[in-house]
């Protein structure tokens, strides 16, 4: 049974400061309401925020919600968590609803932790009794015994994260909206979070989650409402929506110069990139190929280079020295074995460098440069791959490669 | 779990109160009642010692600048008492009057980020001030037992009148919230209202009869007065602390109480219709 339904739901915002004649228009739209004869505003400087958006959400699923800032996703959330209404269009929602749109809301500086865990808790709906039942397993989590007659603003701010977090960990809804709280905090931290979220959508619970993080979405959710502009994109299965936003990516943050005729027929494993971005499984060999046509030199290095989704730099793929003359006017081929990223996404880069035989190769003679020539997630069954010998949560490190390893005599015989 | 099935949708009726909510949360309630106390005098090294000061200093300057020296009338009570017993009533109005005014905009970090029945706060501390209102209701009476030891012939009125002031302080309440409620739902998108709030305090002082009795009103203005909802109120304070009051009559109770209840619906149903797209707007 669905336990959210969304029905063309849309929001829409007035643009412009609120002053002296935004006052006028009120005053003329209140005029034309009882039918004064009073001229219609041009509707022109109305920001759609949500524009028609229907969707089911069934019982213990994860969703995540992605799209480009400014897509609606905040709008979304507060919707449903009903602190703003919407403009047109109803959702229902059945059960107990928790939304952690911010850590820590309604702590009071000068109160002390205890007072904080039963005020917080209260204002996300808790009675007083259902506090005091996982009053102790909430100090516990969060670590803080010893402080817990202290008022919070002499906490370090890790320790106040941890009890707030550990507040809202214990909520128990049976809905959980969450909005980037997780990008707080430090790496320790964010990893107790999705483990402790990760436990919660095993016990049945659904979950509404926002988040920039994709590696997190593809690995936690099983669906994903892809949003653009207000309007849903695409709602279903993580892989093909995480792909179609990435494709999205392509288009918007598309940045090369030179003459793009160079570069042509970019393929992934066989499959035009140009379609979308690619998803990779991570046991699975990857084989980029593409063309280069008209090049105004004949001796031409291409280097492709590797960057995480956050920009850092992973590594350049260079060719080896003694085939780069046969690069101009042909079809070029690189083959990634598997099992050798991580499981996160990673852009690609392109640049061609003019190459001189005695000074090599620098940033002065790039004659193509492509900062996304394409994206692409790296996805993996955690639960079934044996290479992480039961680790469930997230495994540092821009790449994963599995070398091999083998065992040698025992030297002591 | 279809127990717990929340519809949100678009336009609701103005009338949509959401009460049902309200009882849910009463643990809210209490534990922000809870919150006003333990913040209100953290740090202070004489805590609610500062309501009394406030309460005698207030009085004794209004004795000494409206009694003594512009020779106001206090209705045959004893100045000092008389300016208490007014301020009572007074101070108490103008303490709601200044939670409802703000009761959108002090919230904002809290209604921003998670639901729950918006009238909580403000109702949370309306009865926090209560609290105060004791404080200068017990000085009211240890000045009041002084100057009887000192001039017998004041005697204390019937003590049942005292078990008015419960029903007095509702009207306040509803008095207070209500007109706070209409500012404050008002000045979210033009925050002009709160200015012209600050100016209204000082007006609504000198309209209400705490530094003068109604009595030196001339009669054919009296029933003028009437339609002040607080000349009831702080005259009746008067009537049961001092024994005697012009205006705690029925002739001024039915403009007042009837007022109290429509500009009390009139700032519930605004209010309320203002907070659910309130964060749109700051």
């Amino acid at each position: 049974m669905a336990v959210i339904e969304v029905e063309n739901l849309s929001k829409h915002y007035r643009l412009g400061s609120i002053g002296a004649h935004s006052f006028l228009q009120d005053c003329t739209n209140l005029g034309r309401s009882i039918g004064l004869p009073f001229k219609n505003h041009k509707k022109n400087n109305i920001f759609t925020a949500l524009d028609d958006v229907s969707f089911n959400v069934k019982e213990g699923d994860i969703v995540g919600i992605i799209g480009h800032n400014g897509a609606g996703k905040s709008t979304l959330l507060k919707i449903l968590s009903r602190i703003t209404e919407p403009c047109q269009g109803n959702a229902t929602i059945r059960g107990k609803v928790s939304s952690l749109l911010e850590i820590g809301t309604g702590f009071h500086p000068e109160m002390t932790g205890k007072e904080n865990i039963y005020l917080s808790g209260s204002l996300f709906g808790l009675k007083k009794k259902g506090i005091d039942d996982c009053y102790e397993s909430i100090i516990e989590f969060a670590q803080v015994k010893e402080f817990i007659d202290t008022p919070v603003k002499r906490y370090s701010s890790g320790m106040f994260v941890r009890l707030a977090f550990s507040v809202a960990a214990h909520l128990e809804p049976d809905i959980l909206i969450i909005d980037e709280v997780l990008a707080v905090g430090d790496a320790d931290f964010q990893k107790k979070c999705i483990t402790k979220i990760d436990s919660q959508t095993k016990s049945g619970r659904t979950v509404l989650i926002v988040s920039h993080n994709l590696s997190l979405i593809a690995s936690l959710c099983n669906k994903v409402l892809l949003l653009e502009k207000g309007k849903v994109l695409k709602y279903g299965e993580t892989d093909k929506c995480i792909s179609k936003y990435l494709s999205l990516n392509d288009q918007t943050q598309f940045n090369s110069f030179g003459t793009n005729n160079f570069v042509k027929n970019i393929k992934l494993n066989k499959q035009s990139a140009a379609k979308g971005t690619f998803v990779l499984k991570i046991n699975q060999e990857l084989l980029i190929e593409f063309n280069m046509n008209d090049l105004p030199h004949n001796d031409i290095l291409p280097v492709l280079s590797f960057f995480t989704e956050n920009g850092h730099m992973v590594f350049h793929a260079i060719p080896q020295y003694h085939d780069f003359e046969i690069f101009n006017n042909c079809k070029l081929s690189l083959n990634i074995p598997a099992n050798f990223f991580n499981n996160i996404i990673y852009s690609v880069r392109l640049r061609l460098h003019t190459i001189n035989r005695k000074i090599g190769w620098n940033k002065d003679n790039i004659i193509y440069e492509n900062n996304c020539l394409f994206m692409f997630s790296v996805i993996e069954d955690i639960k079934n791959n044996k290479n992480r010998f039961g680790k469930n949560d997230s495994i540092n490190g821009q790449l994963r490669p599995i070398f091999k390893w083998n065992s040698i005599e025992n030297q002591q015989k | 779990m279809k127990k717990n099935t929340t519809i949100i949708k678009a336009k609701r009726s103005w009338f949509d109160l959401e009460l049902g909510d309200f009882l849910k949360y009463k643990d809210l309630l209490f534990l922000l009642i809870r919150r006003d106390f333990v913040t209100s005098y953290k740090q202070t090294i004489l805590g609610p010692f500062w309501v009394i000061a406030q309460a005698l200093l207030g009085s004794a300057i209004f004795t000494i600048i409206f009694g003594k020296i512009a020779n106001l009338s206090t209705d045959g009570h004893p100045a000092f008492l008389f300016y208490l017993s007014g301020m009572l009533g007074w101070q108490y109005f103008a303490s709601v009057y200044c939670v409802g005014c703000n009761a959108l905009q002090s919230n904002l970090m809290l209604f921003s980020k998670v639901y729950f029945p918006r009238l909580i706060p403000p109702i949370g501390q309306a009865i926090f001030a209560i609290f105060n209102f004791l404080i200068q209701l017990s000085v009211f009476f240890t000045a009041f037992f002084i100057y009887q030891k000192t001039t017998p012939s004041i005697i204390f009125p019937h003590i049942i009148g005292v078990l008015f002031i419960p029903l007095l302080l509702l009207q306040t309440v509803a008095l207070g919230l209500g007109i706070g409620f209409i500012i404050s739902a008002l000045s979210v998108k033009y925050r002009d209202l709160s200015r012209v709030a600050g100016m209204a305090t000082q007006f609504i002082l000198y309209a209400s009869p705490v530094i003068y009795p109604i009595s030196e009103i001339p009669e054919k203005y009296q029933s003028f007065m009437a339609w002040n909802p607080l000349v009831f109120i702080i005259e009746s304070y008067r009537k049961i602390l001092l024994g005697h009051s012009t205006a705690s009559t029925l002739e001024f109770a039915l403009p007042s109480v009837g007022l109290t209840v429509v500009v009390f619906f009139i700032g519930l149903i605004l209010y309320n219709k203002t907070q659910r797209t309130y964060v749109d707007y700051v």
